[in-house]
């Protein structure tokens, strides 16, 4: 039964690897699909035909195409590991039962429940050959779907000089400098890979106004010490998720007016040793701030809301 | 005439002492036979003693078993709200598609089929401390009028005393459930229903 629960265990750490190639395939296409819009934009592309014309749309569109399939051919594998997973869980579970009562009940077969696990640790063993994808066998998406969607975006997509100026400022972060990078008031996806990937100690990123999850899961790797996001006013619990998962010290979210309870339960685990929260108005996850700070960790709040966290750490 | 009054008087003498003698064996007899009715009634005490410690260390051990049992079924039930409430499948079918689910409700139903055997067996547990202890008041109350009066015929209740012991103890030296039945096993429907209303 121990051997269950190691293989288990595998199959856990398997998933969690599929999971996070997922993640990455999606994250890169949105970061192609941002990188096709703007392309759309700029040179007036309407039609998949007229996108087939530039050597660099029709790689772009492309390699969402096959993206799209990998990340849809991971479910395979996926389905398989839970499955085995499950199958696993029952029949320990199932022995585990039978193991109870073997003293005081008659007709408990335990050689039976023991080639069962046999057969189960046979047969869940994650093997190359079950867990082989083909993405052969996926139904790629349409160039011309794809294509379409991203005319329609890009349609919607703001021309003004400071869009410009903002898609400027982030290709000079990705060639290194970082000297404007305060001025950003949107960031897209490679935008905050490049961010990622600076040596900076510090960012100060206070006319964001908005962190979506891929924005705050590529942030979330960056190797510094303060990130400062003062013009954030809503936090999604996912992108809460990977913000504090982030290994820096100092985070700066004064914009914030309310944590919610599904976005203030990730805070538990972050390692982080100061958080700034002035702006908050709503107590809603009080209690896991009030958790956070019992864990040493320093909390900036309004009075207001700082009454609420001293009653909840009292609970 | 004071030779004949001797006479009379030796003869009442002896009459006297002849009645007094039997009287005497008659009571010695009696004095044994209640002494013997009150050892058996005293033996029969000491076993239901005995038969009431095997019937409650039985009952003890299947009540701690059950409460195993009917723990890991009410975790199955919290997961298994959990997992449909995440996935709102309403009915059997699309619970069912759920593997976590499917499995829950197939150890639910066989945590069902050993409980439903366990309850059983604890009540008939339960009956016979019952039955046993109303044969010790019985026993006793037998004592005391045999103690009061030297005339109580025990032996119809002594007889009922052993064959309840005898059958007790052999229900005790079996298993308190029998893993190869399938009766009682409650319909996958039925348990589905049960926990979405939240019972």
């Amino acid at each position: 039964m121990t051997e269950v629960d190691q293989l288990r265990e595998i199959l856990q750490a398997k998933k969690d690897q599929i999971l996070q190639a997922q993640q990455d395939y999606r994250y890169g296409i949105l970061e192609l699909e941002d990188e096709a819009r703007r392309l759309f934009k700029s040179a007036r592309i309407d039609s998949l035909a007229q996108a087939l014309k530039y050597n660099e749309v029709e790689a772009l569109l492309r390699s969402i195409q096959r993206r799209q399939v990998y990340w849809e051919a991971l479910d395979k594998p996926m389905g398989w590991i839970e499955s085995a997973s499950e199958s696993l869980l029952y029949v320990n579970r199932r022995a585990a039962m039978d193991l109870l009562l073997k003293d005081v009940a008659a007709g408990i077969d335990i050689e039976k429940h023991v080639h069962a696990i046999d057969q189960a640790l046979e047969r869940c063993q994650p093997t190359p050959e079950r867990l082989a994808v083909d993405p052969g066998s996926i139904a790629a998406p349409s160039l011309e779907v794809i294509a379409k969607r991203l005319v329609a975006q890009a349609k919607s997509l703001g021309a003004s000089s400071g869009d410009r100026r903002g898609q400027g400022i982030e290709a000079e972060v990705c060639s290194g400098d970082l000297s404007r990078a305060a001025e950003l008031s949107a960031l897209s996806l490679k935008g905050a890979r490049c961010l990622a990937e600076s040596d900076a100690k510090q960012l100060f990123l206070n006319r964001l106004a908005e962190m979506p999850p891929p924005v705050a899961e590529a942030l979330s790797k960056w190797p510094g010490e303060w990130l400062c996001a003062n013009g954030v006013a809503r936090l999604d619990p996912e992108a809460a998720a990977h913000l504090f998962a982030w290994r820096g010290e100092w985070l700066s979210l004064n914009g914030l007016g309310e944590l919610p309870a599904e976005a203030g339960k990730h805070l538990a685990g972050w390692s982080g040793r100061q958080l700034e929260l002035m702006g908050l108005r709503q107590t809603a996850g009080a209690s896991y701030l009030a958790q956070w700070e019992a864990q040493g960790g320093r909390l900036f709040v309004p009075d207001a809301i700082r009454s609420a966290i001293d009653q909840a750490g009292r609970k | 005439m004071t030779r004949t009054a001797a006479v009379i008087a030796a003869k009442f003498f002896r009459r006297t002492l002849t009645i007094a003698a039997l009287l005497l064996v008659s009571a010695a007899v009696c004095l044994a036979a209640g002494g013997q009715k009150e050892e058996e009634l005293n033996r029969a005490l000491q076993d239901i003693k005995g038969a009431a410690h095997l019937v409650g260390a039985r009952a003890a051990t299947a009540a701690a078993v059950l409460a195993q049992l009917q723990s890991q079924s009410e975790a199955l039930k919290i997961e298994i709200q959990e997992e449909r409430r995440r996935v709102e499948a309403t009915t059997l079918r699309q619970a069912q598609q759920v593997r976590r689910i499917d499995y829950d409700l197939r150890l639910l139903q066989q945590a069902a089929v050993y409980t439903g055997q366990l309850e059983d067996r604890l009540a008939y547990f339960r009956a016979a401390a019952t039955r046993l202890n109303a044969y010790r008041q019985q026993v006793r109350d037998d004592r005391l009028m045999l103690r009061a009066l030297d005339a109580v015929d025990s032996s119809a209740l002594l007889r009922r005393i052993r064959q309840s012991i005898d059958e007790f103890q052999t229900q005790c030296a079996a298993p308190l459930l029998s893993a190869g039945k399938g009766a009682g096993s409650p319909e996958l429907e039925a348990l589905w229903n049960d926990i979405v209303k939240g019972r």
